[in-house]
């Protein structure tokens, strides 16, 4: 199964709290691209099949997938 | 107690009967009832609304709301309700400020769309733009006359980077940051550019008319999409981190991803946006190009402008009709429109030796009224984000469009 890109929203935007997050989803073998302490919030990938049980963390508020962003070229007139 | 219109002395009369209690009179040319006349007296009549405030007991109140009463001219009598300050609600409702004065802008707005369809008011004529001084866009928005430059306001612009070498920049003190692997500031793709020309650029460019909203706001350019024009929701809310701790009062996000009708917004971004907004950092985001209105396609507002806290921002062309690409709120997921910016054949900046192009686009408009925001918080240096979007609101040009199309309506400049 592949890995996918994830946000991971902590229920508390406390540094702490954020960190031990980020702690426990290493633990859980996910790999941890970037904590965002003040926002309360952990850039990461993971196995699909690790999803549920992320959801199913007691500081975790909310997981989802990350979105994709493209611009049209740049030679577009609409952009 | 509602009165009728012309019966309010009988009505008054009839009442005091009633009650058997003297009711205390305001008049316009007195000056407003204070907190202790209004607590103390067994009654208060507000001539001039036709209204009064009476205490009344049980036997009393039944005997003005039975269905035979006959105390004259009074049109309908209903409990007084306890209001409170918002966010001070003893019954421990969560505040959202910024979510509260959209919903009650909104209203405002409906209710004046309604007036003006009932009046058989016409649609605001289009001024006609004589472009050699400053864009058609400028002028939409009332800059060119307003004296504020949005100098002190830190104002972050998340998108492709900035053309460092740009002559128009020259003279500015600009803080930078690429989120995107392996790519520095430097703009090779045009889009950042063209929006931060739009949101922060000079007061004179060095040619061409001026197409700067705030020229002396302090530039904040943080890469998230990569040279390509692509990007993820974790280089976004890296830049968004990297604006809020920068101490930036607005963040102009001229990007998005499409959603299908009724998808729900993201609980991690509207979320992020709260917290920033605690933080006193203000999110706008482009409402998406997504729609071809022409052949009868509407979309709905993009990610992540359809969450509630960011202001989503669609586009209008020089005759303030909407733009045929601009997105349309979504009443059923939510995900409303805030206001309309310029959005079609804009000039801007862009990456030398080019200089400027006109291009349109939701992403045109969004950085208009992120510029405007920050004249806003220049001419308000104490005010809250939520209070910005308040006053934004309350000075945004009504057009005769629908609200899920314009919300509020055009910005103007303070």
């Amino acid at each position: 199964m592949s890995k996918v890109a994830i946000t991971v929203s902590c229920s508390s935007d406390d540094a702490t709290a954020v960190d031990r997050l980020a702690e426990t989803l290493e633990a859980m073998g996910t790999q941890v691209l970037a904590v965002h302490e003040s926002i309360g919030v952990v850039s990461a990938r993971a196995q699909e099949r690790d999803l549920d049980s992320i959801r199913a963390l007691e500081d975790v508020s909310a997981v989802e997938v990350g979105s994709r962003f493209q611009l049209p070229p740049p030679e577009s007139d609409v952009q | 107690v509602l009165f009728e219109e012309g019966s309010e002395d009988s009505a008054a009369q009839g009442l005091s009967d009633v009650l058997g209690a003297t009711i205390e009179q305001t008049d316009s040319s007195g000056g407003p009832a204070s907190g202790a006349t209004i607590a103390q007296c067994d009654g208060l009549v507000f001539s001039d609304l036709g209204v009064a405030i009476v205490a009344a007991d049980d036997d009393q109140l039944e005997a003005l709301t039975a269905p035979d009463a006959a105390v004259e001219g009074v049109v309908a009598v209903e409990p007084e309700r306890t209001v409170y300050a918002q966010g001070d609600d003893p019954r421990g409702v969560a505040p959202e400020p910024v979510i509260r004065m959209l919903d009650y802008a909104r209203g405002m707005h409906d209710a004046a769309e309604a007036l003006m369809r009932a009046a058989g008011a016409s649609a605001p004529s289009p001024a006609q733009f004589d472009e050699s001084q400053a864009t058609w866009g400028l002028q939409a928005v009332g800059v060119p006359t307003s004296p504020l430059t949005g100098s002190g306001v830190a104002l972050a612009i998340l998108d492709t980077g900035i053309d460092l070498t740009h002559p128009d920049f020259d003279s500015r003190r600009i803080t930078s940051e690429s989120f995107i692997d392996g790519e520095e500031i430097q703009d090779a793709n045009g889009h950042g550019t063209h929006c931060i020309g739009t949101a922060c650029g000079p007061a004179t460019a060095v040619d061409g008319p001026r197409y700067g909203v705030a020229p002396a706001a302090q530039i904040f350019a943080g890469k998230v999409l990569s040279d390509r024009g692509s990007g993820s929701d974790a280089g976004i809310l890296a830049g968004i981190e990297w604006a809020i701790r920068s101490g930036c009062q607005i963040v102009s996000m001229s990007l998005g991803a499409p959603v299908s009708e009724g998808q729900p917004h993201s609980q991690i971004f509207e979320t992020v946006a709260r917290r920033a907004l605690r933080r006193n950092t203000l999110i706008v985001a482009a409402a998406g190009n997504d729609s071809n209105r022409a052949s009868g396609r509407v979309a709905p507002v993009s990610h992540p402008a359809n969450c509630p806290s960011i202001l989503a921002v669609g586009a209008v062309d020089s005759g303030l009709a909407i733009a045929d690409f601009s997105n349309r709120g979504d009443e059923q997921s939510g995900g409303q429109l805030d206001f309309v910016g310029p959005g079609v054949d804009v000039h801007s900046a862009w990456p030398m030796p080019r200089g400027t192009r006109r291009i349109s686009g939701t992403s045109m408009a969004c950085p208009h009224v992120a510029g405007i925001l920050a004249l806003f918080a220049q001419a308000n240096p104490r005010a809250r984000s939520d209070e910005l979007v308040a006053l934004a609101f309350k000075g945004a040009r009504r057009l005769s469009l629908a609200s899920f199309d314009a919300g509020a309506g055009l910005v103007q400049a303070p």
